[in-house]
């Protein structure tokens, strides 16, 4: 062994090397106020250990960005845990920065001969916080999209330069696949290679120039190993605790209901959708007191607020060493950083307090569209994890065709103006998320539309008038309504004993036999079959209701909708096209306008697509984890 | 700096041990923290279960299906009774990693039927995969020889797909060929699955 060591330290020259690494001075012996520096190279080669997992699991296109970022978060083995390492790190790497900095101001560590040092440090901190903006963008969920764009956006603001320099940057006018594969290639390849190399010029005018030893001296003179190492290596493993505690944060209060990978490292929000702007979007904490800045210099030309000032500020730390050279000046460094930073922090505080205080209408509009984004990446992790899985168009399709999500959104939009969709008073059934009210109600309420319940609900006497159904529509006083108080009211007042029952059960049936015929799902009815059947046949006899409807091959068109598999897919896509069709309402139609009249038409109202899903969700066809097949009503 | 000459005073011997101890296991386990943290993303293809490509099941979330599926590839009488093999696409659902993608060419596969035809003997047809066993190559099927041939390496197998001459350590490897239906509507599915190339014995991938 020992010949080994000769043989390649005469090659090498290795031992004068290690000599250098680990016997470097330590004037007035280890102290832990030196582990600063220490544990921001730590820090940076967990990022790139963990960044070069990421980067073989990365796929940076605007296809399938989110989708692999949610890959590694939720189907690769401990994904969690690499994306929340390689997150939160970064996070510890700004504030042991901010450490760091601050520490070498009050040491005056910036005076001669180390003022290039000083700047060095300087360039360092931009770099990282550089990957700290690109890293944002990569996983091209929501809020790294929206923030990104407001970041890349001032980019334009730069004089003369400015939109030149933004097309570089995006790959192009707009959003899209150059955009990430620039942002990575930043992040993963140029940013990088820049922080090593500054990193090497700033750690090699550090042995240069020597450890700056805080006065008074406590100790004797000592050297790097293994005193200072330990010091190092013990806070290198706090802050490697720490960010694993970061991560797992959420562990102990976890949602049984949601996954687990969802509540572990890094949010992953939902896909990022440039249709739909997401209010929420805030940068990263440590640039939010930026972000707030931005409002109280809202007065200036945008340019003052984006540029000028971080600039300024960016200048007067450099100029610290000079500034360091008056008398007081030093103290006036010392003092300006600590404002600076107080300044930040209470920006931060107060983004932070405006958001969340939930009293003002923005907070509760900021936190309203938190819990929706929140919603969102749920169901968007739901779907992903679906059999039918993502489609190669990408998550983004998955989102905007689930009748679950945007049936509430077509519906408040086309819809609400007058139906409501909410359950009838008095009961609790299903997902109360997907209930929405209409403000003044002038039709009928289309919660569970179809449904043995609800068709039950229009024989009813009591109910037939009422807002829930004709109440407030010109129907209010026509002939279902007459039919159903009159003729059925009678009956029911004249009918005794086994007969009434025997009424009220065929009213039963029919409602059965519209919801079988409908294909909504029903859950376990017994006798289906049986009741069906006797349902249809009530429809001709006992009620008649062929004297106005068409049901099957009986009755004719004209005077009242067809009942013809009522509330089906089919019959609800017609209805929805054209409700003043002959089949339907004809010219008694009251206020619904026809939102597809001329099918594939580009200038319905509803395209076919969203026709197909506002139908998927009132009849409350969407895909639930849980349970792939749920009994609902009768 | 650069001179080990760091006189220690005397009785700090085993003080200085610890710390080189204390500062050798911290260090060590503070370096190992990323590697960890990234162990299981990067041996993630090791994990069954997560199997991609053909073999894997259409279910995401990656339970992979143990073993082949059957892929209908065409009607019976696509295929010429006593006649030469021929080429078709093996098309399927495919899913890699996070995508599902619907009706995809999965592989390529020979079929031949080996009966005389006429609806005396029951019609079978043999299955191989056109994937050259020994580096991966696709095969083509030369009349004039009555042989499979390898572009690539010069590889060749006999019509029944047993070796003839070449570098390739295995014949053509054959699949489990399932005959579903009468008469017009009979058509032939074949239990499609991939095979580790290079190597003597059949081993499936995935």
């Amino acid at each position: 062994m020992k010949a080994f060591r000769d043989w390649l330290d005469h090659r090498t020259g290795y031992r004068a090397f290690v000599q250098d690494a680990l016997y470097e001075h330590v004037p007035g012996g280890a102290r832990w106020r030196y582990v600063w520096g220490s544990t921001l190279a730590f820090c940076f080669f967990v990022q790139v250990v963990t960044g070069f997992v990421l980067w073989a699991a990365y796929s940076p296109s605007t296809h399938t960005a989110w989708e692999s970022v949610y890959y590694i978060q939720h189907q690769m083995a401990a994904g969690w845990l690499l994306r929340g390492a390689h997150h939160i790190t970064a996070h510890t790497m700004v504030v042991l920065m901010a450490i760091h900095f601050v520490q070498v101001v009050i040491d005056g560590a910036y005076r001669a001969p180390r003022e290039i040092n000083f700047w060095l440090g300087l360039v360092l901190m931009q770099i990282v916080l550089g990957l700290a903006l690109t890293g944002y963008l990569l996983p091209w969920d929501q809020k790294g999209y929206w923030a990104t764009r407001v970041a890349t956006n001032m980019i334009a603001l730069v004089p003369i330069v400015g939109e030149s320099l933004q097309k570089l940057v995006l790959g192009g006018e707009n959003y899209g696949h150059h955009t990430l594969t620039r942002f990575f290639a930043l992040h993963a390849g140029v940013l990088p290679s820049l922080l090593a190399v500054f990193m090497g010029l700033h750690l090699a005018l550090f042995r240069r120039h020597g450890l700056t030893a805080r006065e008074p001296k406590r100790a004797p003179d000592t050297t790097f190993w293994p005193e200072q190492v330990f010091r190092d290596a013990v806070a290198c493993l706090a802050v490697a605790m720490v960010v694993l505690v970061l991560v797992l944060r959420n562990y102990p209060a976890a949602d049984p209901h949601l996954p687990l990978a969802s509540q572990l490292g890094a949010e992953l929000g939902a896909p990022a959708n440039p249709a739909e702007a997401y209010s929420a979007a805030r940068p990263e904490i440590y640039f939010l007191f930026l972000f707030q800045s931005l409002k109280y210099l809202e007065v200036f030309p945008p340019i003052v607020g984006a540029i000028i000032v971080p600039g300024l500020v960016m200048l007067s730390l450099f100029a610290m060493p000079f500034v360091g050279r008056w008398r007081l000046g030093h103290r006036f460094n010392v003092v300006w950083t600590c404002a600076l930073l107080f300044g930040a922090g209470i920006l931060t505080v107060l983004a932070w307090r405006e958001d969340h205080n939930g009293t003002t209408a923005e907070s509760q509009h900021y936190l309203a569209a938190v819990a929706d984004a929140d919603r969102e990446a749920e169901r968007a992790v739901e779907l992903a994890g679906s059999p039918g899985g993502i489609p190669p168009t990408g998550a983004l399709t998955l989102l905007q065709s689930d009748p679950k999500l945007q049936g509430p959104r077509l519906f408040r939009q086309h819809c609400a103006a007058c139906h409501s969709h909410t359950p009838p008073q008095g009961t609790v059934s299903g997902d109360l998320a997907q209930a929405i009210a209409a403000e003044k109600p002038t039709a009928a309420n289309l919660w569970r539309f179809g449904s043995v319940a609800w068709v039950r609900g229009i024989l009813d006497a009591e109910q037939v008038a009422s807002a829930h159904y004709f109440g407030n529509t010109a129907f209010g006083e026509g002939e279902m309504v007459d039919f159903v108080k009159t003729t059925i009211g009678e009956q029911l007042k004249e009918r005794k004993g086994e007969e009434l029952a025997n009424y009220k059960q065929a009213m039963d049936d029919i409602a059965l036999a519209l919801a079988v015929d409908s294909g909504l799902p029903l859950g376990r009815v017994l006798d289906i079959e049986k009741r069906a059947k006797a349902g249809r046949m009530a429809m001709l006899d006992v009620f008649a209701c062929v004297d106005c409807h068409k049901v099957g091959d009986q009755g004719e068109l004209g005077s009242a909708p067809d009942l013809t598999g009522y509330a089906s897919r089919e019959w609800l896509t017609a209805f929805l096209s054209n409700p003043a069709d002959e089949r339907f309402y004809g010219e008694k139609n009251d206020h619904m306008p026809a939102f597809a009249p001329h099918p594939g038409d580009p200038a319905n109202q509803l395209s076919v697509e969203d026709l197909a899903i506002l139908v998927a969700w009132l009849r409350t066809e969407w895909y639930e984890q849980n349970d792939a097949n749920p009994p609902r009503l009768p | 700096m650069g001179d080990n000459t760091s006189t220690k005073p005397a009785g700090a011997e085993r003080r200085s041990f610890l710390v080189r101890l204390g500062a050798a296991v911290c260090g060590g386990l503070a370096a190992v923290f990323p590697f960890a943290a990234g162990w299981g993303v990067a041996t993630n293809p090791w994990r069954r279960g997560k199997a991609n490509g053909p073999n894997a099941g259409g279910v995401a979330g990656g339970q992979g299906a143990v073993g082949p599926r059957f892929v209908r590839i065409c009607p019976l009488s696509a295929l010429e009774a006593g006649g030469a093999p021929r080429a078709f696409p093996v098309i399927a659902d495919s899913a890699d990693a996070w995508t599902r993608m619907p009706n995809q060419r999965i592989g390529m596969i020979f079929l031949q039927r080996t009966d005389k035809g006429g609806g005396k003997e029951k019609p079978q047809v043999v299955a191989f995969h056109a994937v050259c066993p020994h580096l991966g190559c696709f095969v083509e099927f030369n009349h004039d020889q009555q042989r499979f041939e390898c572009p690539c390496h010069k590889s060749a197998f006999h019509a029944d797909g047993t070796k003839d001459f070449g570098p390739s350590l295995r014949g053509l490897d054959s699949l489990v060929v399932k005959i579903e239906g009468a008469g017009v509507e009979a058509a032939v599915s074949v239990a499609f699955q991939n095979f580790q190339a290079g190597i003597a014995e059949r081993k499936p991938v995935g």
